[in-house]
């Protein structure tokens, strides 16, 4: 197989090429992102579109929902830009408290699963002890249920205690999902034991080793868990529906759907509510980058 | 290390007794309902065996045949594995993203984030446009491969191409979302000093890719796999619903859509509850075999 | 990030103390969906106020497509729920047992005269000598067209009076394919199939509960079907009913004519950017009209603990001041109103009168508690044979075969007498 020694690489000719060939993968890249973002773009489109029967006559087929044919910029974006629709969103229903809520909730949740199952996590992959295959065993096999057919047991159970409708009920269940425990007992099998034996010969004991060397270890894990876990929280739907009967305590997923009728829609505040739904999960993005471009290395033990 | 059981029991405890409750509690709870027959308005009654027949066995047909009682189930199992093979695709296209995206190019977090947001917007909206750009006669994708002279198939009202249909718009919402955090994370991991080394030595890129930093990343591989089987037994519920229905002629109704309708729609409860044990197995099966196949592929 | 998880922990012991106050029980929980229905509830629920001021009532809201879902879990749950709304899946929950029977609560209540709602609909509610729900509103389906596109084809626009032949020619008309492309600008029909009703013909027979599709006459239906959508494409299928885009392709003017539900009306006013009208569901193929029908209806739930208030509450909720909220999105099922409805509707006022006149021609779903199962059944080998995966007869045996065996197990579980089987409105 022929291979380039480096001193070719200078070579200006090549170079060009090599440049050439970085901006049309650059371009192809910017294209691809384009096609990617096209829904999002319809949503933004839609979301200012006017929902006044009189207005829609007069701005005509560029007002409609769903896009009608090949052009695809043509009914995109409206004539009129009805940005008020977002000010409506939170007149119609009461989006801010139920914003608060799955914030709330989301943040409880992500905070409550990183701390419990970081330490089961920690337990199952360092300690021994009897039994603890069989209790990884059940941990794993309660991801492998859809969540349909335990909806009504849950149901049941958080009424039996009294805690339908209640932030328990949206809460707690969400801190024990045996998702966290899976993927951190996974990460802390893959950090070597060196660092640990050092500190256990300097005299610490276990909960000074997670504290003080795993968990600064496994910021990255831990940041990606707590996304995870926020992303998937903020965005449930079946929980809170059947846990919640007061629309003080209802999650965004759910409120957001007040703008759906039995068989029909308000898209545009429907649209509006719901970029305004993913804007925490942007910033969460956004901010979390700094975690994972840290450029931990595992391998820390030198001598 | 061997710690004393009070240590066990105190880190253990605080995530185990939730568990048990409120995770553990309620899927032993439909194990036991798999057994039961249960319509939501009458006690259960037991039934043993009888609802697990009623999906997987098989029986005579009065031409002296054998054929399944439930073919259905059959049908919708195959649609789900089906569904599944997205998933390589899926995976393989958020590393080479991750690959491309891990270097200093002009504008990568923007580009990250653009990638990123079809992973976060979901819903109805989103289903429903993705129907009308699947449109055959006026949707975007036949016009825009009519511009190309390809003249596309009936999409999602065609039974073979209804599940393609569907994995294409399964691949756009994943392909950057976490996945691609994930393979960064990872691939930000891999000491620079080997690439430099790989280098030196003239080696071309994809030995690059398949000497180091395959091998590098094969942990969060292994994860995204795992989980992407675990997911994708469990998804497909969502767009099916809203979109097709089950699809044309069944074609893109899924175990999880079978296991709400049985449930839900005609009030099976108790078979609804097998079926999901069903799914389980199969779960299970499948996560042993990646694990068998791919653990010894994964290198700490 | 120490201070991080301080204000973390803050929180969340904020929150257990917030979550941990009890809340008091109203008395009566009544279960709706969201939208139009809630106002014209909460009005309802004020006017209840005003004579029984001490009994509190809590109205739960649920998204439309998930209220299946949240109903049951409730009543399977045993949660309180005293008042429920219902629509086409009352006959799950009446067959099972999950309602009160109302007419010890109607016998006690000398004021109310069920002879102010529409009979035949009531009728849709009664299971043997039990009535289980007071529909409030009833919902029929008309064709509706689009007076620009007949208007450029100068094509007549359809009359109440035309049968499904004329229907089907005029869409052929209609119908406009690219020459080049071969692609349909426009479809004559947007359905998602030519309805058995059209062709006279019923899914089921009641009487002797079987599967009745596996006749020539429904080989022709299918045969007809295939005809419109594949060769001659007049025919657009379109999404079934509960679809919220379904009205898409109508609204952007690529299909002529499709059915509409009385609830669609307000979309089709706020939303069309064309004229358009609506007309009776043509004549069927046998001289016969027969028009899918449904209604909305409040039933009691079993297991109430307050049956005489709810009682109260549901006359209420079924009430005129509570069927005039809802104007927009349903007949009243008073005929009473039926000329303050005429009189509600927008200027200029579509053709109402079809409306009405479907009135008298009904044919709902059957009121089967197994129902949905024998749809599910039904649509699979529908779609194979439209979709020519396997040939007509097959498919109706199949389906026979496999829908009779579903029935035969129903009936097992609940052997209850066939007067299940909803009257029948016209010979």
């Amino acid at each position: 197989m022929q291979h380039r020694p480096l001193r070719e690489i200078r070579d200006p000719r090549v170079r060009r090429l090599t440049a050439l060939r970085r901006t049309l993968l650059w371009l192809g890249l910017l294209a691809f992102a384009i096609t990617m973002v096209y829904p999002f773009l319809w949503m933004l489109g839609t979301s200012v579109k006017t929902t006044d029967p009189a207005l829609l006559l007069a701005e005509g087929s560029r007002s409609s929902i769903f896009p009608t044919g090949g052009n695809l910029l043509e009914n995109l974006f409206p004539k009129v830009w009805h940005v008020e629709n977002y000010i409506q969103v939170f007149r119609e229903i009461p989006y801010a408290r139920y914003f608060l809520n799955s914030l709330l909730v989301a943040l409880s949740v992500t905070a409550g699963q990183l701390i419990t199952s970081s330490m089961a996590a920690y337990a199952f992959s360092r300690f021994e002890f009897r039994g603890r295959d069989f209790w990884f065993f059940c941990y794993l096999m309660t991801l492998m249920v859809p969540t349909t057919v335990t909806l009504i047991p849950t149901f049941i159970l958080l009424s039996r205690l009294g805690l339908i409708d209640t932030y328990f009920a949206l809460i707690a269940p969400g801190i024990f999902s045996a998702y966290g425990t899976f993927m951190l007992r996974q990460f802390f099998l893959g950090i070597p034991r060196d660092l640990e034996e050092a500190a256990a010969i300097d005299g610490c004991g276990p909960f000074r080793i997670y504290w003080s060397v795993i968990l600064p270890l496994s910021t990255p894990a831990l940041a990606t868990l707590g996304i995870f876990t926020f992303l998937g929280n903020w965005q449930n739907l079946l929980g809170p529906l059947v846990k919640i009967n007061r629309d003080e305590l209802k999650t965004l997923p759910l409120g957001i759907l007040n703008f759906v009728d039995l068989n029909q829609a308000n898209w545009p505040l429907l649209m509006a509510a719901s970029l305004i739904s993913i804007l925490p999960i942007i910033v969460l993005f956004l901010v979390g980058q700094r975690f994972f471009v840290s450029g931990i290395r595992l391998g820390g033990v030198k001598g | 290390m061997k710690v004393r059981p009070w240590i066990t029991l105190s880190f253990l405890a605080p995530n185990l007794v939730g568990f048990l409750l409120f995770t553990l509690g309620p899927v032993f709870a439909s194990l036991c309902l798999a057994f039961f027959s249960w319509d939501l308005f009458s006690p259960p009654k037991f039934v043993g065996l009888d609802n697990f027949r009623e999906i997987v066995s098989f029986a005579m047909t009065p031409a002296g045949g054998i054929e399944p009682v439930n073919p259905r189930f059959w049908l919708y199992l195959g649609n789900t594995l089906f569904l599944l093979l997205g998933l390589p695709f899926s995976i393989f296209g958020s590393l080479a993203l991750a690959c491309v995206l891990n270097r200093k190019i002009f504008g990568c977090h923007f580009f990250r984030l653009l990638f990123f947001i079809p992973s976060i917007v979901s819903g109805v909206g989103i289903y429903l446009l993705w129907k009308w750009i699947f449109q055959p006669d006026y949707g975007l994708l036949n016009a825009a491969l009519l511009q190309i002279g390809i003249d596309g198939p009936r999409w999602l009202e065609s039974t073979f191409w209804a599940k393609p249909a569907l994995m294409l718009m399964g691949f756009w919402g994943s392909v950057g979302g976490m996945n691609v955090v994930l393979f960064l994370a990872a691939l930000q991991n891999i000491n620079p000093e080997l690439y430099e080394a790989a280098e030196m030595d003239g080696a071309p890129g994809w030995r690059k890719f398949w000497h180091i930093t395959w091998p590098m990343v094969s942990p969060t591989t292994f994860f995204i796999l795992i989980m992407g089987i675990i997911g994708g037994f469990q998804g497909g519920f969502d767009a099916a619903f809203v979109m097709t229905r089950g699809g044309p002629a069944g074609s893109t109704t899924t175990l999880s859509y079978y296991i709400y309708e049985t449930g839900f729609q005609f009030f099976y409860m108790g078979r609804a509850s097998a079926a999901s044990w069903v799914l389980f197995l199969m779960v299970m099966v499948g996560t042993w075999l990646n694990w068998k196949f791919t653990s010894k592929k994964v290198h700490y | 990030m120490k201070h991080l998880a301080a204000l973390l922990g803050a929180l969340l012991l904020s929150l257990c103390a917030v979550s941990c106050t009890p809340q008091g029980e109203a008395d009566l929980v009544v279960l709706i969906t969201n939208g139009t229905i809630r106002k014209a509830a909460e009005a309802a629920v004020a006017e209840f106020h005003k004579e029984h001021p001490d009994v509190s009532v809590q109205i739960v809201t649920t998204p439309g497509k998930d209220y299946y879902v949240k109903s049951l879990a409730m009543l399977a749950g045993r949660a309180r729920v005293d008042l429920l709304w219902l629509g086409q899946g009352f006959s799950s929950f009446s067959e099972r047992g999950a309602l009160l029977d109302l007419n010890p609560l109607m016998a006690a209540d000398p004021g109310f005269s069920l002879k102010e709602y529409l009979p035949a609909v009531v009728n849709w509610y009664r299971t043997g000598s039990h009535l289980y729900g007071i529909p409030y509103g009833i919902d029929v389906q008309v064709i509706a067209y689009n007076e620009e596109l007949f208007d450029a084809a100068k094509r007549p626009y359809p009359t109440a009076d035309a049968t499904i032949g004329e229907l089907i020619d005029a869409a052929r008309k209609l119908t406009d394919i690219d020459p080049q492309t071969g692609r349909t600008r426009v479809a004559g029909l947007g359905f998602v199939d030519l309805d058995s009703r059209y062709h006279g013909l019923r899914l089921l027979d009641l009487e002797r509960g079987v599967f009745a599709l596996n006749t020539p006459e429904a080989r022709r239906w299918l045969e007809e079907n295939i005809e419109l959508i594949d060769r001659e494409r007049v025919l657009q299928r379109g999404s079934d009913m509960e679809s919220m885009d379904r009205l898409t392709a109508f609204l952007n003017q690529q299909v002529a004519m499709t059915s509409v539900t009385s609830w669609e009306l307000a979309e089709l006013r706020n939303r069309a950017p064309f004229r358009w009208n609506i007309a009776p569901i043509p004549y069927g193929i046998h001289g016969k009209r027969l028009g899918w029908a449904s209604s909305g209806a409040f039933s009691i739930s079993r297991d109430s603990r307050h049956p005489e208030l709810a009682w109260q509450l549901l006359k209420h909720l079924t009430g005129p001041a509570f069927q005039r909220h809802l104007f927009e999105i349903t007949i009243p099922s008073r005929p009473a109103l039926y000329g303050e409805y005429r009189a509600a509707s927008p200027r200029p006022p579509e053709n109402l009168e079809a409306l009405f006149v479907m009135l008298d021609h009904m044919d709902p779903n059957p009121g089967l508690a197994v129902y949905p199962e024998v749809v599910s059944e039904w649509n699979y080998w529908k779609e194979r044979a439209l979709l020519k995966k396997s040939t007509i007869p097959e498919a109706l045996s199949e389906a026979e075969r496999h829908i009779n065996r579903i029935l035969e197990r129903h009936r097992k579980v609940y052997p209850g007498p066939s007067d299940n089987a909803r009257e029948e409105v016209h010979p």
